[in-house]
């Protein structure tokens, strides 16, 4: 197999002793923002983003990958261990592992769930190494009108599928887009939304976006609210180790949950939130024992989390091969590419051979050390939860100044950053989900790009987007996804009305 | 769900509709060269613009039908503590102020005792002296190592 050997030639790039140390440096890091509330993957990257101009390529997509699959393993932890799920993709480990804890099975519950993390990551990780040179095949025959078509795809499932409401994710995504629109446009030097502010002109950076909304508006938001919530640790009892009948009823589960998770992170729909849920109730329903979900279910924990894991590797396949960002995460690794100049998309596999397979391969170690750390090693985890709130989320905003004033030294930058954060407060509070917001910037320039180059070649003709198959089909594909809910819900109030009449 | 929640839905919605006119109406104003009249920088505004006009028309239906289930309207979510986010606000704000002339170090120094203090920290001096060997560390550790220029001020000038 082709893939095999070029993933072996990855292994030679991650062994080699740097790349190992950025990829532990990457893990641990990882751990601790998953565990630590407040913290998450895509605010961590996105205030190393500097880094790029420090270190080549490979090293930071391995520490950068490092944290994604590290914040996945922290995160279940700290679900376990305090309800109060750092990420909306363990709200359903929190649901059976925290009554496991509170039974006193917080052991087993964290064993579950790293080993199944463990199992799902690496089986998500076979399956990009499988996936991705094939995907790449076929993205190789994309035109301009089909990118745009994808975009389009991914910009639709991306905001319906992260968020409660569609209107509200697409609302969003549009001020993603906005945001992305501001500066100098670069195929014609036009000026846009920059308001005569040379600040704005170089466009507004996704750092600062990125800080505003995951750390100074998520420290807002729980300033409003902490005194009226209490939060308690509850300290780990009883044997990491799980009984036989633990490992019978965690194996199948975590292998149902890879197979959920992967396939739905691989989709450009993005979004470890539904194959978790998905995984929690295909586990009730297959179970013996369906009276003990909501009780602490052994599988309850076992399956989501592998489904986390492994949708979280699944991202990785339309990141590497499509250059398309399903996740904020992934977009702001996509930031990351730009950064160095380099242009993801199907021909980065052939182009930059080393960083992808060497990424690949630092995902298979990653997950190795991350069972490491999260096992033996969970009471250190513990005890950086009893960091005081009051210094944890002061800490947090020091960290996000550093993150914007440091790049630029603008004290405009710095307004920015904390009027975005009021905003990211405001979002919260009704209930606006943040990521498209992430995703719409980062993408919308890429999105116009190609839009405006499929209409270059057809010099003008709009309706290349419809004659081209594939574009056809992923337009319609994005369209239905967009109105389905719609007619179903209006076919349903039109029925209600006709009955009672 | 009470009637003044409703009519804040509405203001959302309403501040959706606002940027969304503002959008179109600057886009109007951006003289584009007639060599890329057909596909020019003006298309995406526009959309933009257009798309989220549309969409405050749908957060205003959902306002009104009480199909906007949020924190904000939530009765069981009591309103925003003021206190402490008005500690935590007013510490972002004089960071900002103070940013440019006592410099990084002390200016989030003082922004982190505020924002300790509107998190229910208890020793004043305890959570300045944090703040202080944060900042310090964090100077000339983080911002060193990712060649962050964070500028001088007071105690950036001594050392």
């Amino acid at each position: 197999m082709d893939a095999f050997m070029s993933l072996a030639h990855g292994f030679t790039v991650a062994l080699t002793p740097i790349n190992l140390m950025w990829g532990l440096i990457g893990v641990t890091l990882g751990t601790a923002v998953g565990v630590l509330p407040g913290l998450g993957p895509a605010l961590t990257i996105a205030l190393l983003l500097p880094i790029t101009f420090q270190v080549e390529a490979t090293a930071a997509f391995i520490l950068f990958a490092g944290i994604y699959f590290g914040a996945m393993f922290g995160g279940s932890t700290t679900s376990i261990l305090i309800n109060t799920p750092g990420e909306s993709a363990t709200i359903v480990t929190a649901l059976e592992g925290h009554e496991m804890a509170k039974r006193g099975r917080g052991g087993p519950a964290l064993a579950t769930a790293a080993i199944g993390s463990f199992v799902a990551g690496t089986l998500g990780t076979v399956g990009i190494t499988v996936l991705a040179p094939f995907i790449v095949k076929v993205a190789l025959s994309f035109g301009p009108a089909d990118y745009f078509a994808l975009m389009l795809l991914a910009f639709v499932t991306v905001s319906s599928v992260l968020g409660s409401s569609t209107i509200r994710g697409l609302t969003s995504l549009a001020f993603g887009l906005l945001i992305g629109l501001v500066g100098v446009d670069l195929q014609t030097g036009q000026a846009r939304f920059s308001f005569g502010q040379m600040e704005l002109l170089d466009g507004i950076d996704v750092v600062i976006v990125c800080v505003g909304l995951f750390a100074v508006g998520e420290t807002l938001h729980l300033a409003s609210r902490y005194r009226r919530t209490k939060e308690e640790i509850i300290p780990i009892e009883g044997s990491l180790w799980m009984t036989a009948q633990d490992w019978a009823r965690s194996w199948k589960a975590w292998l149902r949950g890879a197979f959920i998770g992967f396939p739905m992170g691989a989709l450009p729909a993005g979004g470890a939130e539904i194959p978790t849920f998905l995984s929690y109730f295909v586990e009730k329903k297959l179970s013996k024992k369906p009276e003990e979900f909501g009780k602490g279910a052994i599988e309850g924990v076992a399956g989501p989390e592998a489904a986390n894991n492994a949708s979280a590797a699944g991202v990785f396949v339309p990141l590497l091969t499509l250059g398309l960002p399903t996740s904020a995460t992934a977009a702001i690794m996509l930031a990351a590419f730009q950064s160095y100049g380099i242009n993801p998309g199907p021909q980065l596999l052939t182009t930059q051979p080393d960083l992808v397979w060497g990424l690949i391969a630092s995902l298979y170690i990653g997950n190795v050390l991350l069972l490491v750390l999260n096992l033996p090693l969970v009471g250190l985890w513990v005890q950086i939860l009893k960091i005081p709130t009051p210094y944890l989320y002061a800490g947090i905003l020091v960290f996000a100044t550093i993150g914007t004033y440091g790049i630029s030294q603008s004290v405009f930058d710095l307004g920015l950053l904390y009027g975005i954060g009021i905003l990211g407060f405001f979002m919260r509070r009704y209930d606006f989900p943040t990521s498209p917001v992430i995703i719409g910037m980062i993408l919308g320039p890429y999105a116009e790009q190609q839009f405006r180059r499929a209409l270059t070649i057809s010099q003008g003709d709009m309706t290349v987007f419809f004659t081209r198959p594939l574009s056809l089909t992923l337009i319609i594909i994005a369209a239905l996804a967009l109105l389905l809910p719609v007619i179903v819900s209006t076919t349903k109030s039109w029925l209600k009305k006709t009955e009672t009449a | 769900m009470t009637n003044t929640k409703t009519a804040r839905l509405g203001v959302v919605a309403l501040v959706v509709a606002v940027v969304g006119i503002c959008v179109v109406y600057l886009t109007t104003q951006m003289a584009v060269p007639p060599a890329y009249a057909k596909v020019g920088p003006t298309v995406f505004p526009y959309a933009v613009g257009g798309i989220l006009i549309v969409l405050s028309l749908f957060l205003w239906r959902d306002a009104v039908r009480k199909n906007w289930h949020c924190e904000a309207s939530d009765p069981d979510v009591p309103p925003p503590d003021l206190a402490p986010m008005g500690w935590v606000l007013g510490g972002l704000f004089l960071n900002l102020i103070l940013i440019g002339y006592i410099g990084f170090i002390l200016s989030s120094t003082v922004m982190y005792t505020m924002v300790a203090k509107g998190f229910g920290a208890r020793r004043l001096w305890l959570a300045a002296l944090v703040g202080f060997l944060l900042a310090l560390v964090a100077y000339y550790g983080f911002a060193r190592l990712l060649d962050l220029r964070m500028g001088s001020g007071l105690i950036e000038d001594l050392i």
